[in-house]
């Protein structure tokens, strides 16, 4: 059986040692395996063909994602599947399916216009992200209307969260299937390619972290969650993360990806029952 | 019921990414320009020694921020820094563009001067559709399971080729435009409300 992992060039530029380990335990156990990062490549989009019995979709890059779209469209085997995967890098379609879940985010906003939000900063720090960032990148932290005017005009729109305080440390949740795993770590531009502290998984956390997984139909998968004084909140879900800080991982993701491939495990992006209407527009025509 | 989305989002989403649209066109029998990807603009250069590319965003529409280059110098002009570099290779047209639309079972087509820059351009010339045409917009439409949308198409060299798809244009240059759009519309809302579930999966094109 092929296996097609769709990877990413990572910062700093050395192979992920958690993929590798993956690698070898599905090489030993009969599967051919092959990892490719688009970035490195020159690719004739018009002429890409599904060559692979389960395409393994780690990388979050547009260009991997783009790939993806073309693979799924001629009905690729994925995981986790391709519109779990764009439905969770879309922050806006994120938050709203995460909501309709009944999982606690923070209240969230989506504009392409910041000038919109200064009634909502009057009242409330905010935290605006790219809707379809990564690694939290371009993101603000605005408590005023000052801070909120010295934001640069966004290219595409931003999510805009309630900014809800915390312990100043990211609670990250690692999930391999129904086993779920959390590190500690402090938020920072370049935290992501840093391991946490293990710590222990409340029963909260862990039925927040498996609704998510539920939600969006995701197999392989992170959450960050703000520990606040009203109890854990979601505010970022990945799927297939780098499970860093996570001991011993690799055999959990390997029997994963093995029984997904071999149809023990099936996922699926479920539907959402349509929720009760209410204005979602904030006073737009009223400034 | 859940409601309703014309076009459906997931088609919708495959269209508006060219990466993918080129493919689902392609697989479908459409003819389209050869299609590269990268993710840096310079890994083309090796290849303009055999042609020259139209650059384009990957995720825009209307012809915006379209780049010939045909020398590897002419690469320092295209402005993308993010996300991935489309490419496909330029035929130089014959003579003007050609908009054909899709509304519902109906397919209009004007003839177009690329870029246009006034509304008289952008409104073309009507054309007459010959069964080809209608049978490549058909194809497109079938390709994407979609009921309104519009492609471009040049001709060169007396060859086809299809260069942009977009779900729900403007439909400038159309006769009767909003009553066509009305009608499918209203005749879209009859359907969904009698079927109840009225959100059709694209199919995976065979």
């Amino acid at each position: 059986m092929k296996l097609h992992f769709m990877v990413v060039r990572r910062v700093p530029p050395v192979p992920s040692p958690v993929l590798l380990e993956v690698f070898a335990i599905l090489q030993k156990r009969g599967f051919e395996v092959q990892a490719e990062i688009a970035e490195e490549s020159l690719l004739r989009s018009d002429a890409l063909a599904v060559r692979s019995d389960l395409y393994v979709l780690k990388s979050h890059t547009e260009l991997s994602l783009s790939l993806a779209g073309v693979l799924h469209a001629q009905g690729a085997f994925m995981l986790n599947p391709y519109l779990s995967c764009t439905g969770t890098q879309d922050k806006i379609v994120a938050s709203h399916r995460l909501r309709a879940a009944g999982i606690p985010v923070p209240a969230t906003w989506v504009t392409a216009d910041l000038s919109l939000l200064r009634p909502i900063v009057d009242t409330t720090p905010l935290i605006i992200k790219p809707h379809r960032g990564h690694r939290g990148a371009g993101i603000y932290i605005v408590s005023n209307r000052r801070e909120l005017a010295a934001v640069p005009p966004p290219a595409s729109p931003v999510v805009i969260q309630e900014h809800i305080p915390g312990t100043g440390e990211d609670l990250k949740v690692y999930v391999v299937g129904d086993q779920v795993f959390a590190v500690r770590k402090p938020f920072s531009a370049d935290s992501f390619a840093r391991p946490g502290r293990p710590c222990r998984v409340s029963s909260d956390v862990h039925q927040i972290a498996l609704r998510c997984g539920e939600a969006f139909g995701l197999g392989l998968y992170g959450i960050d969650l703000v520990e606040s004084p009203d109890g854990p909140v979601v505010v970022d879900l990945n799927y297939f993360p780098g499970y860093k800080g996570v001991s011993n991982v690799a055999p959990l993701i390997a029997d994963y990806i093995h029984d997904y491939a071999e149809g023990r495990i099936s996922l699926e992006l479920p539907s959402l029952a349509a929720a009760p209407y209410e204005p979602a527009f904030e006073n737009t025509l009223a400034r | 019921m859940r409601p309703a989305i014309l076009n459906p989002y997931v088609v919708a989403l495959r269209c508006r990414d060219k990466i993918i649209a080129t493919r689902v066109l392609q697989r479908a029998g459409v003819p389209v320009p050869q299609t590269f990807v990268a993710a840096e603009v310079g890994r083309l250069a090796p290849l303009l020694s055999s042609g020259g590319f139209g650059i384009k965003p990957y995720r825009e529409t209307g012809g915006h921020g379209v780049v010939v280059v045909r020398k590897p110098e002419d690469l320092a002009g295209v402005g993308y820094t993010e996300g991935p570099v489309f490419a496909q290779r330029y035929h130089e047209p014959d003579g003007r563009d050609r908009k054909m639309y899709f509304i519902g079972d109906d397919v209009f087509g004007v003839k177009r001067v690329w870029p246009p820059k006034t509304y008289g351009d952008k409104l073309g010339e009507p054309i007459s559709v010959t069964p080809a045409l209608r049978e490549l917009v058909l194809r497109c439409g079938h390709a994407f399971e979609m009921d309104l949308f519009d492609v471009d198409e040049i001709v060169s060299g007396c060859r086809p080729y299809v260069v942009d798809i977009s779900s729900f244009p403007g439909f400038k240059g159309v006769p009767d435009a909003p009553v066509r759009l009305a009608g499918l519309i209203h005749s879209t809302c009859i359907k969904a409300l009698s079927a109840g579930s009225p959100m059709p999966s694209p199919r995976v094109p065979a």
